[in-house]
């Protein structure tokens, strides 16, 4: 997994054409992080943002279909509750008006000021 | 941290220097010499930073041993649910209950990036952590269990981590991790630049107007090390994206940082 992954890392093309295609279907990364410490079993957790409409069970297809880690890993797809998390990250995809009614600013979390490259 | 002078607020950059906690304000027009082991931030206004650079403070391997992440999975005990949410509610709802919850977290050698619970109210919980370089798994485990962690006695905790940061995308910006303790060491060589984006703010600019701004330091031995004596030459280039569409003096508005060997 990680020789495959390696290769798809080490080409800056490869994985900016994985993320375009992943964006056209409505999916973006957030954040990857693999653990090097306690696993129990697990060996990452990654954040996903799916746009409006699609479902777990789409999401689900994705990362098991994901050229990355999808044949090599068993996926467990947890669904989050917008509203009520604090994820602390910009929103990708634009939500329309009629979920963000009634949900607290925290559903339109802004950009970060600072990025770092 | 030293009082900020009264700058505009679309432009403006604060630099930590090696083995101090003071923050140094830079403004338009500004000249520093600014030390190797220096940290940059942006605290002000609509601007964002990115950098380039041959010894990356944010990449350097350093920078990375002092990111200390973890992922924690929460779930409720039995009947619990409930409880849990309607104590959280209350923290919510005081703003000083929130900001004494993550001062006693601080303390604690902990910082809570991300809380994501599941549309099921009883349904699993995962949080982002971070911790104080030097703590493990079971300080972490320890912390969220005990009375200064979210879990109220209505949780189990897994920990997961810490994350392989040398892999790992974050996406958050680290608290701890985030000092210049964890910034280059001293020898380090080359250029560093950064790229600062602004949005001018005065009355007659409604567009973006983009600063670019570039560095380039060269740093020569002389043929006698021995002698430890170093010269430096720099030179600063700068130009703009466009012109401001306020017609604004940009010669006044360059943000200048002089980042000379020691």
């Amino acid at each position: 997994m990680w020789e495959n992954m390696g290769k798809l890392m080490a080409d800056p093309s490869a994985m900016e054409g994985m993320s375009a295609k992943h964006k056209a279907q409505g999916f973006v990364n957030h954040f990857f992080m693999p653990f090097k410490g306690k696993t129990d079993g697990l060996f990452a957790c990654c954040l996903w943002e799916a746009k409006e409409g699609l479902t777990e069970q789409q999401v689900q297809e994705m990362i098991d279909e994901h050229p990355g880690v999808g044949p090599f890993c068993d996926n467990k797809v947890f669904a989050l509750d917008a509203t009520k998390a604090n994820i602390g990250l910009a929103q990708v995809f634009e939500a329309s008006p009629e979920a963000l009614k009634g949900a607290p600013s925290a559903a339109t979390v802004k950009s970060p000021q600072k990025s770092v490259a | 941290m030293s009082a900020c002078r009264a700058l505009p607020t679309f432009f403006q950059m604060e630099i930590q220097m090696k083995g101090s906690d003071e923050w140094v304000c830079f403004g338009p027009g500004d000249a520093y010499n600014v030390p190797p082991g220096h940290l940059p931030r942006f605290t002000k206004g609509e601007t964002v930073m990115m950098e380039f650079s041959s010894d990356p403070t944010y990449t350097n391997a350093n920078f990375i041993s002092g990111l200390n992440f973890f992922v924690i999975q929460h779930t409720f005990k039995a009947g619990k649910a409930e409880e849990w949410w309607g104590k959280f509610k209350d923290v919510m709802a005081d703003p000083q209950g929130m900001e004494n919850m993550a001062k006693a977290a601080h303390d604690a050698g902990f910082h809570n990036h991300a809380f994501l619970p599941m549309p099921d109210a009883s349904g699993t919980v995962h949080c982002v952590w971070e911790a104080q370089p030097g703590k493990g798994v079971k300080d972490m485990q320890a912390f969220i269990d005990g009375p200064a962690g979210p879990s109220m006695g209505c949780m189990d905790n897994i920990v997961f981590g810490p994350v392989d940061a040398a892999t790992a995308q974050l996406a958050y910006t680290p608290f701890f991790g985030n000092s210049n303790a964890s910034a280059p060491p001293a020898e380090v060589k080359g250029s560093t630049m950064y790229m600062v984006c602004a949005l001018c703010t005065c009355t007659l600019c409604t567009d973006i107007v983009h600063v670019y701004m570039e560095h380039v330091y060269r740093h020569t031995r002389t043929t006698k090390p021995s002698t430890t004596q170093t010269t430096h030459r720099s030179s600063t280039t700068s130009k703009r994206a466009r012109a401001p569409p306020c017609g604004r003096t940009w010669a006044s508005s360059w943000l200048t940082l002089r980042r000379w060997r020691a």
